[in-house]
């Protein structure tokens, strides 16, 4: 029966299958690979890639594996889990917590080495400073830092000139600028909304300069009070000042490129970026430019060095590999890549300033004149890294990416920003002295949560059901075929359970046992009882926000997609006009899937020139030459600029995207059922006097509820489970509140290195899952009408 | 009544209209450059000017054909795995009674409601110790695994409703049980398999969650086409090219369409049955 040729090509595929998932670089022997993916974001792969290329040569015997690609965050996040870490990265990730967990090479004894060219003390390479953020206090030094961006307000020189405007050095002078840049008719500044922690730049600047060095530490190192010192109040003002008057329209949903572009074609006369900008707008600068780059503004009785800069180092993390050569050639890279050629050639390459002494402003395009000038003039820089200094301060950057959202759309005031901060920072000054504990945040939905889950159970429970249980199929099947015995039974269900069993049951059970425990991946796992669950209910106010936005789609799309569908259904049952046609186009979208329609829509969504924004404002011009009312005109033209996936409207805008690709799907599962209805039923309903109308409501609609029901359940389920589209269009790294329970665990997994923790939310999801499934068809069960 | 018929004819063109607008916008757009879209993102482009470098920048640059190839090989050895395990158990359970067949049938039919983010977390360090991390054999393993209480749902659905006559014929004739399942009993099961591999086949190719999860990582050489989108899409929004972006789209959406216009009928009886079967 199976042909031989078949069974050749099952194995063929196997074979191939098999091989590729061996690793793809198998070292020759006596070779040293190193493994080193960067993260291309602002300054291209350009340098690196040829960086490695030259240290091939000089070291023949080691090979370079340098792969740069803007997603390696998650990509090398996944690899240190896998517990495959490469040798040197810049992805982002809790290095605290490697440190802690010694997976971190330590570069002290090195840096007190010579440099590359052997004539001084590499560390003495550096600019003053920088070395020290991953420098710990028994003088171990962590990270090494290459690219040295500094934040600045990039402005066009000419239109400066043109108009008489001043650049500003105090606060003062930068919101009057603003006022007369409005008055000229043009939007101030341009920040993207999509990264709202660029409006971080702004409040870490003014703080900095109120608070000066020592204070500014005192609030990384969660110091009581400082979260509600009137000094940080009036910073976070500032901030909100900026971000609620002077920001170009639409810039809550501008991606970092359509913030950058929306100043190169000159909607706004600043955009907030650090020195990366120009090298990302490479080829796309106009030709007659005047790139002008200012520090940002201090106050007047600030106490930081006024020309303090802030900056953004690129730090590169070394792994402990275990193989003593493959860690010598790392470091040997890195002496290389700080080299005094290399430095200089990467000012020249990326148009960026390094963290290292030996590039000078002729290094630098003309562009990047101010920036160099503002960074020699510099007697200090501070480091701006939102990265937190320690494991704990993962859940406050939370915090903080939520209240700073609130802030900058000005639904909160500065005080209420600081206030919520400096709780947040109690927390975690509280958790540092017991690890165990959890804060009574929200014991009032916690408790009704309980009260109805345990209504639930009651209300499924009460009635004893007569036949209860699942019933297997063979029992009440009249065409049965006897009896198997375990052997020949287990010939035809055993593989298909064992490989059930081992990656869906096995996984499953253990996510409930793994719920109890704290483990971050790499070392010991240990009992914690019920404190996931404890924080995740009583403390976390992601967990509530997620949980409110699953119920938002578990409830929302299905009571616009059910009621669509079923009437677009009914018309094609109907056999109305170009019916056939319809159905065909309306299932495609089904079949895309949720990534492919999260980036069209995407791409749809975008403010300023995305498919419905223009639509908008072309439907405006045409109601405007029809001589539609100005009410209708003003109204389709308010659309201009929208922000659909700003955090605000980010759900609402998912409706239609639901809509969009589910429709198609029940629509051909209600008409089966629809054509499923005997012909006679409506012959009789017919000859009843019946209306049509009438027999979709009698005839119809009771016919299909079993298949209605089905598709509400799934509905509700996919709104439990959504992730992908939250994900996506968050560009997956959705802010506090826009998480999902599912993004939510994903994060928890692979950003904060909570293994049990992330077990625990995907079991309160199950549980929630069960509840709602076993609701609905409970509610529905009674009167379903048999054929 | 003529006015509410033309009415109801525009609402429905109309939204005909909505659901197409957003694919062929993509479409059109890809031969523009960047900043044509932004300047006039209604515009088709200039024929005499179309632009098709954005497609090789797709291709190439993103290692889309690479994906491509991975989603293939997931995607069909996957289907094949999940029918060639599930016809077999589907037939035992919905026809015979066999020691432990009730409780395996109803722990089959829970999987149906557990959600794939429950087992996600030790699922990843399964794989990890497996050493399966990032290889598409793993992947397919994790698909197989959770198609079959679908498959074996369905599939028992059309067993059970075949006649007890042939079974017994076949016995008699000196089949034994497993090829009186084989050459009697499977291929009268057909249509049952044919709407478990359209679905399986679906719900696989657009995978994302355990995609990202599973093969996400390493030298990325085991990603599937969703994948592979998702990372043009954030390549394209670091590197402002919106254009490259869209020509991926159209490239993974071109042979969704093909697929679906030549299968469009068995589609849609496929979901049709599942509906009625379900």
């Amino acid at each position: 029966m199976v042909s031989p040729r078949l069974i050749f090509v099952l194995c063929l595929i196997w074979a191939g299958m098999v091989r590729a998932a061996e690793p793809a670089a198998v070292a020759e022997p006596g070779r040293v690979v190193l493994d080193i993916p960067v993260l291309v974001a602002g300054y291209g792969a350009e340098f690196f890639e040829e960086t490695a290329r030259e240290f091939e040569k000089l070291r023949p015997g080691v090979r370079v594996d340098l792969h740069g690609d803007p997603r390696i965050n998650d990509k090398v996040r996944t690899r240190v889990m896998a517990g495959d870490p490469p040798d040197a990265t810049d992805a982002v990730l809790l290095y605290p917590r490697l440190i802690e967990a010694g997976r971190i090479l330590d570069l002290g004894p090195a840096l007190d080495g010579p440099n590359w060219e052997g004539d001084g003390r590499w560390r003495d390479d550096f600019r003053p400073g920088v070395l020290a953020r991953w420098t710990d206090a028994g003088g171990r030094v962590h990270g090494v830092p290459f690219a040295h961006a500094i934040w600045t307000i990039f402005y066009d020189k000419a239109l400066f000139r043109k108009n008489g405007w001043e650049v500003p050095r105090t606060w003062d002078e930068f919101f009057a600028l603003c006022e007369k840049i409005e008055s000229a008719g043009l939007a101030p500044l341009s920040l993207p909304g999509v990264a709202m922690r660029y409006g971080d730049a702004i409040l870490r600047a003014a703080h900095h300069n109120l608070v000066g060095p020592e204070g500014y530490r005192d609030y990384l190192a969660l110091a009581p009070g400082a979260r509600i010192d009137p000094r940080f109040i009036r910073a976070a003002g500032v901030l909100r000042r900026v971000s609620t008057r002077h920001l170009v329209r639409g810039w809550e949903g501008m991606t970092h490129t359509a913030a950058q572009l929306a100043f190169l074609e000159g909607r706004c006369a600043m955009t907030l970026s650090a020195s990366w900008f120009a090298n990302e707008m490479r080829g796309r600068l106009p030709a007659g430019l005047e790139l002008g780059a200012m520090n940002l503004p201090v106050f007047a009785d600030g106490i930081s060095h006024p020309d303090t800069v802030q900056a953004q180092s690129g730090y590169y993390f070394l792994f402990r590999t275990g193989d003593p050569a493959r860690e010598a050639a790392a470091v040997d890279f890195f002496r290389f890549l700080t080299s005094r050629e290399r430095v200089r050639r990467f000012a020249a390459l990326a148009d960026a300033p390094s963290a290292l002494r030996a590039a000078g402003p002729g290094d630098y395009s003309p562009r990047m004149a101010d920036t160099a000038a503002l960074l020699d003039a510099a007697p200090a820089a501070f480091d701006a890294a939102p990265l937190p200094a320690s494991a704990a301060q993962a859940t406050l950057a939370q915090t903080l990416s939520d209240a700073r959202q609130l802030l900058m759309t000005g639904r909160i005031t500065a005080e209420e920003f600081g206030a919520r901060l400096e709780a947040a920072a109690e927390v975690e000054r509280e958790r540092a002295a017991d690890p165990g504990h959890v804060k009574w945040r929200h014991p009032g939905k916690t408790a009704l949560l309980g009260a109805l889950l345990l209504g639930l159970a009651l209300w499924l429970g009460w009635p004893r059901r007569r036949a209860s249980g699942q019933v297997s199929p063979a029992e009440t099947d009249a065409g049965a075929s006897g009896r198997l015995g375990a052997r020949q039974g287990a010939g035809f269900v055993g593989p298909a359970f064992a490989l059930y069993a081992a990656f869906v049951l096995l996984p499953g059970l253990a996510a409930f046992a793994w719920a109890f425990t704290r483990w971050d991946g790499f070392g010991e796992m240990t009992w914690a009882g019920l404190f996931n669950f404890r924080w995740l209910l009583l403390e976390s106010d992601v967990f509530w926000s997620a949980l409110g936005n699953n119920l938002f789609l578990m409830l929302v799309p299905p009571l616009v997609v059910v009621p669509v569908a079923l009437g677009l259904a009914a018309y094609v049952h109907r056999g109305g006009a170009g019916a056939g046609a319809l159905r065909v186009v309306l299932l495609f979208p089904n079949l895309l899937g949720g990534i492919a329609a999260a980036l069209i829509w995407m791409a749809a969504y975008e403010p300023t020139s995305g498919l419905v924004n223009a639509s908008f404002a072309a439907l405006g011009d045409l109601a405007e030459a029809a001589r539609a009312p100005g009410l209708a005109v003003d109204w389709l033209r308010s659309f201009s600029g929208h922000a659909w996936l700003a955090q605000s409207n980010l759900y609402r805008s998912l409706v239609p995207i639901y809509l969009w690709m589910a429709c198609g799907f029940n629509l051909v599962l209600y008409l089966a059922a629809m054509q499923a209805v005997p012909a006679e039923l409506y012959e009789a309903a017919e000859l009843d006097g019946a209306s049509k109308t009438r027999q979709f409501f009698l005839v119809t609609l009771p016919l299909i509820r079993e298949v209605l029901v089905i598709s509400a359940v799934f509905l509700v389920i996919g709104g439990l489970n959504a992730f992908e589209l939250v994900w996506l269009l968050t560009s997956q790294d959705p802010s506090a509140g826009a998480h999902t329970l599912g993004t939510f665990m994903v994060g928890t997994l692979f950003t904060e290195f909570q293994a049990g923790r992330a077990a625990a939310i995907a079991v309160l999801l199950f549980a929630l899952v069960m509840a709602a499934t076993l609701a609905v068809l409970r509610a529905t069960r009674k009167e379903t009408v048999e054929l | 009544m003529r006015v509410s018929r033309l009415l109801l004819g525009l609402v429905l063109l109309g939204y005909a209209a909505w659901t197409l607008l957003p694919m062929v916008w993509v479409a059109y757009s890809s031969l523009k450059t960047d900043a044509a879209i932004l300047r006039e993102p209604l515009a088709p482009p200039a024929w005499a000017e179309a632009d098709f470098g954005a497609y090789e920048r797709a291709w190439r640059g993103s290692r889309l054909g690479d994906y491509f190839l991975n989603s293939v090989l997931v995607t069909g050895v996957s289907v094949a795995l999940i029918l060639a395990l599930a016809a077999p158990a589907a037939y035992a359970l919905a026809r015979f009674r066999m020691p432990l067949g009730k409780a395996a049938y109803a722990l089959f039919l829970a999987g149906l409601t557990i959600p794939a983010q429950l087992a996600m977390v030790p699922l990843f360090f399964e794989l990890r110790a497996l050493g399966l991390l990032d290889s598409r054999l793993g992947l397919v393993l994790v698909y197989a695994a959770n198609g079959l209480p679908f498959a074996i749902f369905i599939l028992a659905g059309f067993f059970r409703g075949l006649p007890r006559a042939l079974h017994e014929a076949a016995v008699v004739d000196g089949c034994g049980e497993f090829s009186a399942f084989w050459r009697v009993m499977l291929p009268l099961a057909r249509p049952g398999l044919a709407t478990v591999a359209i679905f399986q086949f679906i719900g696989i190719w657009k995978e994302y969650f355990f995609a990202f999860m599973l093969v996400g990582g390493g030298d990325g050489g085991a990603r599937t086409l969703p994948l592979g989108l998702a990372n043009l899409a954030i390549t394209a929004q670091y590197g402002g090219d919106q254009a490259r972006l869209f020509a991926g789209l159209v490239v993974v959406t071109l042979p969704i369409l093909l697929v679906y216009v030549l299968l469009q009928r068995q589609l849609v009886s496929g979901i049709a049955a599942g509906a009625l079967k379900g």
